[in-house]
């Protein structure tokens, strides 16, 4: 977690509300791409997430973009028409303000995305949390939801070695995507089953870890703001005004 | 003097099933028990009721009495479950951050009983990568370092291999020279039959024999409770002593 | 036969097996053993087809033909913790998922399992509800419904009080074709397995019939992370040439005349 520059959780919350919502707020394709474009270079200079990681927990979004692209381009048609086909009383259109609002909400995708995935990258899941209780969160809501943040891997896991247990058993996940879904319907039950286990083992675990009536609570770890955090609120407040003023 | 005592304990399934029947029992200071019973025989929920963290769940009931005269600790089947961190360290101390005790006693006191357990080393490393018998050991040492004064152990030694049973085992070891007492739930007794001071036979939620491990060999035997081999011989020849008299009058000696 | 040729596998980065190569003759029970880690699941994994080697064959041969990994395999895997397989409603629900799979006649291979390992009585059940043993006998069933020339079993005595040991063995024993077990357990494997192969760091150390591979004075299992079974021990303890089947026959020894 700390190589390159660390910076306190507060500014990096602030930078990535910040352009969240100037990618929010833009309109136009291009500077939706020079937005993400900027907060790439932002990313490899500040060393404090590997690239490559980066790159690797925006591959799901890779995954839906296809699929947006394709629906959004015939739902916001509007303008020149490139190909048309009709479907009843409407028409299913390629048109080039089809194209152009589609990508601009793929691009706003990326972003939202990439940003949220640099923060969740860089930040230990203490010091998220002692960040939110900083902002008045009370430390238990912090932890729990630092604590979901964990879900998804854990059930990821989960899930993998069910479906080996039934793959085993002759399930075939060949072919195309549509057989594969059916194919998983079995992995359900089991996966429902596992995570309600996990939900009941935590609530145990949390009991027994001192987790109820909790006064006053230390950590071992600790955040602070230093120089750098500074120059961080200052480009936040920057992206926002550029993308309001220009 | 006890640090635990239950009367009565039930803790039934609505709808009815019984899981643990009136069961009583107490635990006395630096004493270590085994609750030895099969798979199904209910000591995990026995464990974690009488540790009291069965939480308001709605599908079970807990009836009975349960006097704590001291702080429990508990270790889960599943000691992977137990750890809420992604770093050992800042795992081990979060029961103690949670008390609100200073960071850097918290520091001293972690690396205290890191050392003690022979666990150093684990102190820096990521709870990803760790063996089975290392999570079990970082596991127990967030427990440990909340001092308790009764630890629970439930089936600390079924799922490893025999490298991490011993260091489990050592980790036990530590801990009665240090005069802690512990309740240890187990179905294989190997290595914890000759450490303990008394076994607790628990089947099907009723305890259905209680004393020394000596005198209760032929009771666990018969409850299917895995024993070391040594123990199975003599409880033979004790078998075959009682039903034949012998001419020679004696056994060959070692 | 079982043949690895030159398998390579890595798990996350992390090398499990480099040129591996291993034979394994059909119809046995056949313990992998090594401490936990050292690769006994996985290659279950690699037998059963599910995962690829990054290079190196893998090849399952059942009688006449070969099988290909990529069709619906003759290798049945029962997992190291039942619950991850079980997903049905009813226990026949569940067995019958492997044979529906293959495209055998699903109620004849189901009733035949669960006679097989005496279970029929949990027919109706639901496979949650069970008893630990009860589940990897239903875990066990719902492999062998599929008839599979090889199974393979990964810790299935994890949890198991002995006389459900006992039983699982005395099954496996019946059952006539080539089973696989992964496990660190010694003791069962002394008991009831056929051929043990002892896995290290990504080789097979040693590989043999059980008699010879833990009865080898000269081989440290304990440094390979594994304990000496029972009898074994007790038979060097006491200066035994041969371990006692059983401890009745050691009583035996202790009280009459062998020395």
């Amino acid at each position: 977690m700390s190589r390159g520059v660390t910076f306190d959780p507060r500014a990096k919350l602030a930078l990535v509300v910040s352009v969240v919502g100037a990618a929010l707020a833009t309109v136009s394709v291009q500077r939706a791409s020079l937005l993400f474009g900027l907060f790439a270079v932002f990313v490899v200079l500040t060393g404090s997430l590997p690239v490559r990681a980066w790159t690797r927990s925006l591959a799901p979004v890779a995954y839906l973009l296809p699929i947006l692209l394709v629906l959004n381009t015939i739902f916001y048609a509007g303008g020149q028409v490139y190909w048309s086909v009709p479907l009843g009383p409407v028409a299913l259109s390629v048109t080039a303000g089809g194209i152009q609002t589609a990508v601009l909400i793929a691009i706003r995708l990326l972003v939202i995305a990439g940003a949220a995935a640099w923060f969740a990258g860089t930040t230990s899941a203490e010091a998220f949390e002692l960040g939110l209780v900083s902002l008045r969160v009370p430390w238990s809501f912090a932890f729990l939801l630092s604590l979901t943040l964990r879900l998804v891997p854990e059930m990821r896991r989960r899930f993998a070695v069910i479906e080996d247990a039934q793959r085993s058993r002759g399930l075939d996940l060949s072919g195309g995507p549509i057989s594969r879904v059916r194919a998983r319907i079995p992995m359900l039950l089991p996966f429902f089953v596992a995570v309600i286990r996990y939900g009941y083992e935590l609530s145990e675990v949390l009991t027994a870890r001192g987790f109820e009536d909790i006064d006053d609570r230390t950590s071992l770890v600790s955040i602070g703001h230093g120089p750098a955090d500074f120059a961080v609120y200052l480009l936040a407040v920057v992206v926002l005004v550029v993308s309001i003023v220009a | 003097m006890t640090v635990i005592a239950a009367s009565g304990l039930s803790v039934e399934r609505d709808g009815g099933d019984p899981l643990v029947q009136d069961v009583s029992f107490s635990v006395s200071p630096g004493e270590m028990v085994l609750l030895a019973g099969p798979s199904g025989s209910g000591k995990t929920l026995l464990g974690k009721a009488v540790s009291g963290i069965l939480g308001p769940r709605s599908t079970l009931s807990v009836t009975g009495e349960i006097r704590r005269y001291g702080t429990v600790g508990y270790l889960f089947q599943n000691p992977r479950t137990q750890l809420v961190r992604r770093g050992v360290r800042q795992d081990i101390a979060f029961g103690l951050e949670n008390v609100g005790m200073a960071p850097a006693a918290i520091e001293k006191r972690l690396e205290a009983w890191a050392e003690r357990v022979d666990a150093t080393h684990l102190l820096d490393r990521g709870i990803d990568n760790l063996s089975r018998g290392e999570t079990a050991v970082v596991a127990l040492l967030g427990t440990l370092v909340t001092e308790p004064d009764l630890l629970v152990l439930d089936e600390p030694l079924a799922p490893l291999d025999e490298r991490n049973r011993q260091f489990v085992l050592d980790v036990v070891d530590e801990l009665r020279d240090r005069d802690a007492t512990l309740l240890v739930a187990e179905h294989d007794s190997r290595g914890l039959l000759e450490r303990a001071d008394r076994v607790l036979l628990l089947e099907n939620g009723q305890i259905t024999a209680s004393g020394a491990p000596g005198a209760l060999r032929s009771d666990l035997r018969e409850a299917g409770i895995r024993l070391p081999f040594e123990t199975l011989v003599g409880l033979e020849r004790a078998r075959t002593d009682e039903s034949a008299s012998r001419p020679d009058g004696g056994d060959r000696q070692q | 036969m079982i043949r690895l040729e030159a398998v390579t596998f890595a798990y996350d980065g992390e090398p499990v097996y480099e040129g591996l190569d291993l034979e394994i003759p059909t119809g046995d029970i056949v313990a992998f053993m090594g401490p936990n880690g050292s690769g006994k699941t996985t290659l279950l994994k690699l037998i059963a087809g599910l995962v690829e080697p990054d290079s190196g064959t893998v090849t399952v041969e059942t009688g006449a033909q070969t099988d290909e990994s990529t069709e619906s395999p003759a290798v049945g895997l029962a997992p190291e913790n039942p619950d991850d397989g079980l997903f049905a409603a009813t226990v026949r629900e569940e067995v019958a998922f492997f044979p529906r799979n293959r495209g055998l006649p699903v109620d004849e291979h189901v009733d035949r399992a669960l006679e097989r390992l005496q279970i029929e009585t949990l027919v109706d059940r639901t496979p949650q509800t069970l008893s630990q043993g009860e589940k990897r006998l239903v875990s066990l069933a719902s492999v062998l419904s599929g008839d599979p020339d090889v199974i393979g079993l990964d810790e299935p005595t994890s949890g198991l009080d002995t006389p459900a040991r006992d039983r699982l063995g005395e099954h496996l024993a019946a059952l006539d074709r080539t089973i696989l077990v992964a496990t660190h357990d010694t003791d069962f494997v002394w008991e009831h397995a056929e051929t043990a192969l002892v896995l290290e760091a990504g080789t097979v150390h040693r590989q043999g019939p059980v008699e010879a591979v833990l009865g080898d004075a000269d081989l440290d299992v304990e440094s390979l992370g594994l304990r000496v079974p029972g009898p074994v021990r007790w038979a060097r303890e006491h200066d035994f040439e041969t371990p006692p089947a059983s401890a009745t026959e050691a009583a035996e020894w202790l009280g009459g005349g062998k020395q």
